[in-house]
Formats: C-alpha cells, sequence, structure tokens
C-alpha cells in the first residue's frame, strides 16, 4: 500500500486513527504492529515471511549478546569478545544474505553470463532466477542490521520482546520507503511516548503537506518527464528541461514520503530524524551529500565507512573507503549497473571536490557553484532513472543536441513549460528553503497576524487536500472507448 | 516550538472526518456497472483469486474499483480539469485545448499501416469485378491545425502524409484499382462546425464534405444538400473527448439530423432482427452516448432499403468505423440497398458475402486515421 492511494487515505488510515486512540498503553503497539503487518500484505502477503526471518534473526542475535553480557563474569573477556563477534557475523551474514539473494540474484546472474560469454561463443546462457523484489527489503533490512550492530557496539540494550522488535522494524510509517530508523534512536519512544493534542496535528499537517508534495507536484513533474522523454524530436532547452523535471520528481517524491512518514510518526509520538534537508540549495556536492537521504548516508557512514577505517587511515585509505561506501550506495538503491555507476559518478565528484574543486570554488560566486552542483546532479540523476544505458546514452547526447530524435532549438520547450508553469515554479521556488524562513518571519509577528495566517494556512490545507484526491481519482481514467465489448 | 493554528486544527478535523466519511460512503452507496459520462464499463469488484495475492495484483484491481466507484467521482474529475485549465494547462489527458474552446483528442501517427493495406489488398484481390473505394477520414487535430494551441508539438498536415502514404501503398498493391478519396476537403474549412466540439466524430457537414469528395472520387455528379432537411434533434451532446475533461463548464453540442422526404426506407438489423424506417434511433438523443443516434448503435450488418429508388441503381457495401454512421444518409438517395458492415461484429467475412449477392456492384471502405492502430475490425475487412 503507498500512502498516497484512496485505500490508505479513506480505509487504512481513518480505521488505524480511530483504533489507535481508542486502545490504551501497550495495546498500542499491538495494533500498530497489526496494522503494519496489513499494510505489507496488501502488496507482498508472502514476502512477509521474509521479514518475519530477518527480524527474527536479529533479535534473536541481541538476545544471544544479552545472555552472553550476563555470563560476563564467569567468562574471560577474550572468548566473549569472540562470541559476540560470531553472532554478529552470523546475522549480518543472513540478513546480507537474504538481501542479496532477492534483489540482486538477477544481476548477478546477468553478471556472469555476460563475463562466460567473454571466453566461449558457444555457451548456454544461465538462466534468471526472475525473483520479483519484495517490497521495501533494503529498508528493513538495514534498520534490522543496525540493531544487531549497535547491541554488538553496546550501544542499546537487549529488546527482550519480540512483538516489540517486530513492531519497530516493520511500523508501517517507514516501513517501505524510509526514512532508515535506527533502533537507537526510537527505543525509548517504542515503549513509551507521549503524543499530545499538539504533536497530533503538527504531524498530520506533516503528513498533508508530504501528499501534496508527491501528488501535486512530484506526479506532475513526472509527467513531464515522461512526455519529454518519450517525444520523437526534443531541442536541446526541452531535454534539459526533461532533466530537471525528473531531478525535482525524485527529490519531491522521495523527500514527500519521508514527510509522511515522519509526520504519521509524530502523529503517535515517534520523533524520526529528518531525511532531507533542501539538498538542491546545496553549493558543492559534497555538501549535497550532508542534505540527500541523510539517514541512508549516515546508515553507510557509521556501518560501513568509519568501521573501514574512516579517514583515520591516511589519504589513500580514505579514498578506498569512499569508493567502497559510493559503490554500495549506488548499489543499494537497485541492481542494476547503472546505479553503481550513479553512486561511482558521486564519489568522482567527491573526490574532485576534495583535492582541488572545494579550495577553488571558494572564490566562486554563490550563484556559480549552485549552477555546478545542478550541472552535476541532472545528468547524474539521468543516469538514476535510465536502467538501459544505452537509452541513458542517447538521451544525453540530445543534451547536446547530437543523435537522432534531436532538434537542436526549436520552441518546444514553451510548450512543455507552459502546460506545467505553476507545478515547475512551485517545485522550483520550494525546492529551496522558503518555508522555514517564512515560519521564522511568521513566529516573530504579532498575534493577530499569526491568527490571519493560520485561517490561510488552514484554507490551504483544504484546497490542496481536494486537488489531490481529485488528481488520485482522475488519474486512473483510461478510456478504452473501443474495446468494450 | 511547532505549533498549528486553530483554524487549521480545525480544518485537519474536517479532513479527517471526511476521509472516514468518504470511506463509509463508499461502502454504502449502490455501485454503478457504466458510467455514460465516460462511455465505458467501470471496473467490477474483483473475483478473489489466491494467487493473484502474490505481487499485489489482486489488491491492484481494488484500488482500481475503488477510483471507478469513488463516491462523486464525476465532480473530482470536474475540479481537476478545471484546476488543470485554470494553470494554463493546454493539453490535459490527451485532448488539445483549442483556442476556440473546442477539444480535440490527440492521436498518435499510425504505426502498423499495413495491417489496413493488406486487408484492403486481399479484398480487392477476392473481389476483381467490384469497384471498391478507400476513404480514410483525418480528425479533427489535422481540420482544426491552425487552432490548436501554440507550440504544440504536432508535425504540420501528418494526418495528410500519412493518408497519402497509404493511399500509394494501396494503390501499388491493387495496380491502381482501388479509388482513394482524397482528403482535401477537410482542409476547405467552412463557416459552420465539421466536426464536433466534444467528440472525436465529424458532424453531418463535415460527413457532408467527405460525402462530396466520394461523389467526385467515383464519378457522381455533385449534389447539393437542401438545408431544410437538416434539423436540429438534440443541443445537449457532449462526447467522448469531453468526458476525458467531464468539466460541465463546457458548451455542449447539436445533432443535426438528414432527412430526404423522397426517402421509403426498410431498415433491417440483422443482429435483433428488428426493423425500421428510419436510419437513426430517436432513443439514443436521450442518452449520453448522442452520436449512437445515426444509424441506431453499433450493428454487425445493417441493410438500409430505399424503394424509392429502382433496383436498377444496385447496391452498394459500406465497410466502417463509426465515422461512416453519419455519412451514410447522404448515400440512401444513391442506392436501392445499402450493406453496412461493422466488421468488429461481423465476423464472417465480407468479400464472400458481396460474391453471394449479385445487386452489390461497389464498396466503400471508411476509416478513420486515429484507428488504423487499434480498429479490431480491420482484420476482418477480408
Amino acid at each position: 500500500m503507498v500512502f498516497s492511494g484512496l485505500p490508505f487515505l479513506f480505509f487504512f488510515l481513518p480505521a488505524f486513527l480511530l483504533l489507535y486512540t481508542i486502545v490504551r498503553g501497550r495495546a498500542k503497539n499491538i495494533v500498530l504492529l497489526l496494522f503494519s503487518l496489513f499494510f505489507y500484505a496488501w502488496g507482498e502477503p508472502l514476502y512477509i515471511i521474509l521479514m518475519l526471518v530477518t527480524t527474527l534473526v536479529d533479535y534473536t542475535a541481541g538476545r544471544l549478546m544479552g545472555r552472553l553480557d550476563d555470563k560476563a563474569s564467569e567468562a574471560d573477556e577474550g572468548s566473549l569478545k569472540r562470541k559476540r563477534r560470531l553472532i554478529l557475523f552470523c546475522a549480518v551474514l543472513v540478513d546480507l544474505g537474504l538481501l542479496g539473494f532477492f534483489k540482486y540474484a538477477d544481476m548477478a546472474v546477468r553478471a556472469v553470463n555476460l563475463l562466460t560469454g567473454f571466453f566461449s561463443s558457444e555457451r548456454v546462457p544461465f538462466d534468471l532466477p526472475g525473483i520479483a523484489l519484495p517490497i521495501g527489503i533494503s529498508f528493513y533490512t538495514f534498520q534490522s542490521m543496525s540493531y544487531t550492530i549497535d547491541r554488538y557496539r553496546g550501544k542499546v540494550p537487549v529488546q527482550k520482546n519480540y512483538a516489540d522488535y517486530l513492531t519497530y522494524v516493520s511500523m508501517f510509517p517507514q516501513l517501505i520507503a524510509g526514512p532508515i530508523v535506527r533502533y537507537a534512536d526510537v527505543q525509548r519512544e517504542l515503549k513509551e511516548r507521549h503524543a499530545g493534542k499538539e504533536a497530533f496535528f503538527i504531524g498530520f499537517r506533516r503528513f498533508l503537506v508530504g501528499l501534496f508534495r508527491k501528488v501535486l507536484i512530484a506526479n506532475q513533474m513526472g509527467a513531464l518527464w515522461d512526455e519529454i522523454r518519450t517525444a520523437e524530436q526534443i531541442s536541446i532547452p526541452a531535454a534539459w528541461l526533461g532533466l530537471a523535471a525528473f531531478t525535482l520528481q525524485i527529490y519531491y517524491d522521495f523527500s514527500a514520503y519521508s514527510d509522511m512518514a515522519i509526520g504519521l510518526g509524530r502523529m503517535m509520538g515517534f520523533h524520526f530524524l529528518e531525511n532531507f534537508r533542501y539538498p538542491l540549495v546545496a553549493d558543492s556536492v559534497t555538501e549535497f551529500w550532508r542534505r540527500w537521504h541523510i539517514s541512508l548516508a549516515t546508515w553507510f557512514r557509521d556501518y560501513v565507512y568509519i568501521p573501514l577505517g574512516g579517514n583515520r587511515k591516511g589519504l589513500p585509505r580514505q579514498v578506498w573507503n569512499m569508493f567502497i561506501v559510493f559503490f554500495l550506495t549506488g548499489l543499494w538503491h537497485g541492481a542494476f549497473p547503472n546505479y553503481i555507476l550513479w553512486g561511482l559518478y558521486q564519489w568522482f565528484f567527491l573526490m574532485l571536490e576534495k583535492f582541488f574543486l572545494l579550495d577553488k570554488m571558494k572564490q566562486w560566486p554563490k550563484w556559480c557553484r549552485h549552477v555546478y552542483v545542478l550541472l552535476q546532479a541532472l545528468p547524474g540523476f539521468g543516469l538514476f532513472y535510465f536502467e538501459d544505458l544505452s537509452a541513458y546514452g542517447a538521451y544525453i547526447l540530445k543534451l547536446f543536441g547530437a543523435g537522432a530524435g534531436s532538434s537542436l532549438f526549436t520552441t518546444d520547450i514553451l510548450w512543455y513549460a507552459g502546460n506545467y508553469l505553476p507545478q515547475l515554479l512551485i517545485a522550483c521556488a520550494c525546492a529551496y528553503p522558503l518555508v522555514p524562513w517564512l515560519k521564522t518571519k511568521i513566529a516573530a509577528s504579532q498575534e493577530r497576524t499569526q491568527r490571519t495566517i493560520s485561517i490561510i494556512c488552514a484554507m490551504g490545507l483544504l484546497l490542496f487536500f481536494t486537488l489531490s484526491v481529485a488528481s488520485l481519482v482522475r488519474d486512473t481514467y483510461n478510456p478504452f472507448l473501443y474495446f468494450r465489448f | 516550538m511547532e505549533k498549528t493554528g486553530k483554524a487549521e486544527n480545525f480544518i485537519m478535523c474536517a479532513i479527517l472526518a471526511a476521509m472516514a466519511l468518504f470511506g463509509v460512503l463508499f461502502l454504502l452507496l449502490p455501485k454503478k456497472t457504466f458510467s455514460e459520462n465516460e462511455n465505458r464499463n467501470l471496473a467490477r469488484f474483483p473475483e478473489w483469486k489466491t494467487e493473484e495475492l502474490n505481487g499485489g495484483v489482486y489488491t491492484g484491481k481494488i484500488e482500481k474499483y475503488l477510483a471507478d466507484h469513488f463516491p462523486g467521482r464525476d465532480t473530482w474529475m470536474m475540479i481537476v480539469s478545471e484546476a488543470d485549465r485554470l494553470g494554463g494547462k493546454q493539453e490535459i489527458n490527451d485532448v488539445y485545448l483549442a483556442s476556440d474552446g473546442r477539444l480535440i483528442d490527440i492521436y498518435q501517427r499510425p504505426k502498423q499501416p499495413e495491417r489496413l493495406v493488406n486487408s484492403v489488398v486481399r479484398f480487392a484481390d477476392a473481389l476483381p469485378e467490384t469497384n471498391i473505394a478507400l476513404m480514410l477520414v483525418p480528425t479533427a487535430q489535422q481540420v482544426y491545425e491552425d487552432l490548436l494551441p501554440q507550440f504544440a508539438p504536432e508535425e504540420r498536415d501528418w494526418q495528410l502524409k500519412a493518408i497519402a502514404e497509404i493511399y500509394g501503398t494501396v494503390a501499388e498493391g491493387t495496380q491502381g484499382r482501388v479509388r482513394t478519396v482524397d482528403p482535401a476537403w477537410s482542409t476547405e474549412r467552412t463557416d459552420a462546425d465539421s466536426y464536433y466540439r466534444t467528440d472525436h466524430h465529424w458532424t453531418v457537414r463535415g460527413a457532408k464534405l467527405a460525402f462530396d469528395a466520394w461523389c467526385s472520387a467515383t464519378g457522381r455528379p455533385e449534389k447539393t444538400v437542401d438545408e431544410a432537411g437538416l434539423s436540429a434533434v438534440s443541443d445537449s451532446f457532449r462526447g467522448t473527448t469531453w468526458s476525458k475533461l467531464n468539466d460541465p463548464l463546457i458548451a455542449p453540442d447539436t445533432i443535426l439530423s438528414y432527412w430526404d422526404d423522397s426517402w421509403d426506407l426498410t431498415v433491417t438489423y440483422t443482429d435483433t432482427g428488428e426493423v425500421t424506417d428510419t436510419p437513426y434511433g430517436e432513443e439514443w438523443l436521450s442518452k449520453k452516448d448522442k452520436y449512437a443516434y445515426y444509424l441506431n448503435g453499433l450493428h454487425p450488418l445493417l441493410i438500409i432499403e430505399n424503394k424509392a429508388v429502382p433496383e436498377e441503381q444496385g447496391a452498394i457495401a459500406v465497410i466502417k468505423d463509426s465515422y461512416g454512421n453519419s455519412m451514410i444518409p447522404y448515400m440512401i438517395s444513391d442506392f436501392r440497398t445499402i450493406y453496412v458492415f461493422d466488421t468488429r461484429y461481423w465476423q464472417q467475412g465480407v468479400s464472400s458475402f458481396v460474391l453471394e449477392h449479385e445487386d452489390i456492384q461497389e464498396v466503400l471502405i471508411l476509416y478513420s486515421i486515429s484507428m488504423i492502430d487499434t480498429d479490431a475490425g480491420i482484420g476482418g475487412i477480408f
């Protein structure tokens, strides 16, 4: 199930909120767990088993480590450490094994077929396993692993209640598209949390804003990108507009999902960490990566980069560690070579900045740095879109007026931009931190002004909610007028 | 500390209440099986299939069902269309908003014209003695090209070029034996609308222009139509193009009916066995799909006999999509009998039928250029 769909908005959420408010105390977690399992099963009932296995392994690993710690006095330190490491190793192996099998088996077979193809022309390629990707597996595996690793490091106490642990991993707000919430960040709230009226409304507003950003902006940018991408002929400006639209789509789509997740969490009293902080205003790629998908970047920082030695083992080692992190970041996004290339593309620019560009850029005017980041981001996200690298190459050529289907300069950009003008303007404007800026202005204003603004905001919520629902209802309209018999 | 205002809280409560209310309403309200407005069957509640649970196939069907039967669906569609129009959008749901306010469906260039060409060639080969004419009809997009939104990414005259290309291959395949009706008529714009403003079909005026072109292609003298023969039978027609927007602020079209007092008609519907004395179906005028007034809807084979015409004038077989329906009345005075085939439903093949009926000396094949890839009947022409 997705947040921006009619079943979630008109059945799941009202029913959940009703039940969740009625029940008291520990029962709230049970309600949350049951609804979360249903939420997951809506898209993929069978794979629930997979999630149960992953969580059970990590839960058991956590408990085993707990038992070892209790007996710590009896055993000598060395053997305790060895045993804990063994448990960690086994748990991570199972986690990554499942993730690897269910997400990357096809890719591995394709790679083997490609390599063996070099050595023999008469080989019979292996069949692809053709395994359907379990929804959200990359997210929940990383979440669950964070618990085991933090347990190993002694950073979090043992969780003895499996239902609570499963609730943490499967919690529907962040189950299928992040943010990657760490156990350490919610362990206290898992047991006891306070959600007053205030938090409920703050959370619900955040959810609604996320819904608007998804339905009214991201979906529209996606439609614009589709139009430009599939056009027979496009000019150079239109090709750039297309990539910009896709960049805006992916930013709004992803960050809106995080908005909705954080908002829903807040309504229940959870405080999930922010996942996006206006990445498109960054003035270096280095900064971009401090603002983009923060929960993933910090996960790799804490669980891969730093354990590998981070920047403490000399420069060559640091470059290598960064390479690994961004290779994995790319791979994490999908089992196709383009994602890995995308990760390495980011790594290349980060290294470029580290060794040479960041110093020089200090002398550039701010807008130049900003343009540089956007020019870096656009082709990068293009790579993110095209799983077929030859299609990507063909599109990149169009950016420079070369190749089939390019028409250098025509008026077509006026058509594309004109049709999506309000959405484009809002999307560009809201990619900058206008709202936080307005909020500080409002907070400093008089109470009467604040009340007026609250009324304007309320009208806005109503208007955008109506438009969002209308869009969701209409966009299923696919007339096949001549095929209805 | 972040907080929300009272007005916001009030609206948020209202939104929550609306979410619950629409959910309950959906469960309680009766469900329609067919949407007149959209002219299509609505999704039915999916039949339970355990294997469809995998990959969310079953739940995907439920989501479709939910959207199709969502309370106030038509109103929601209107809201979003109006918002799009206010936002300056000139293309909504594959419809151009033309500068004079008309709605024009966007069609893609035909990708498999050889389907039609092959059918026509085989048909002509099977009937070496029969006069065959082929007419491909351009859509409103071609006819009102100058009214399309500025900067719309459309190649000029692509429909005329596509039609000329198909005519060329048909001529090659049949040694020029099949006569083709030049679509140049569509560029002679008249003051009166030749296509509906809210539907993809042509009006009877557009059909008359095409009829004249067919007359000259087959060597018939041009006929003037008595304006008095035309009468408005409905002024509240909102067609399928309109349904893609569902916006009541867009004015409806008028349905004109052509009648010649000299007619003496027997119209036989071979599928239902019904016999009438008119090529029209009055009852459609009170429904949404008013275009079905012409030839009374869709039928595999319809036989129009005009006893006012001497038998020597013979018969014609017309193989057509729905565009033919409003043109055929103009042909009634030229033939004793008109056999009208819709090959989507007529499965027995037309060529053998023509061979068995000696009175048929002529055939007209009439299709819209927009239907060449999608019309399921094209394979059945032969």
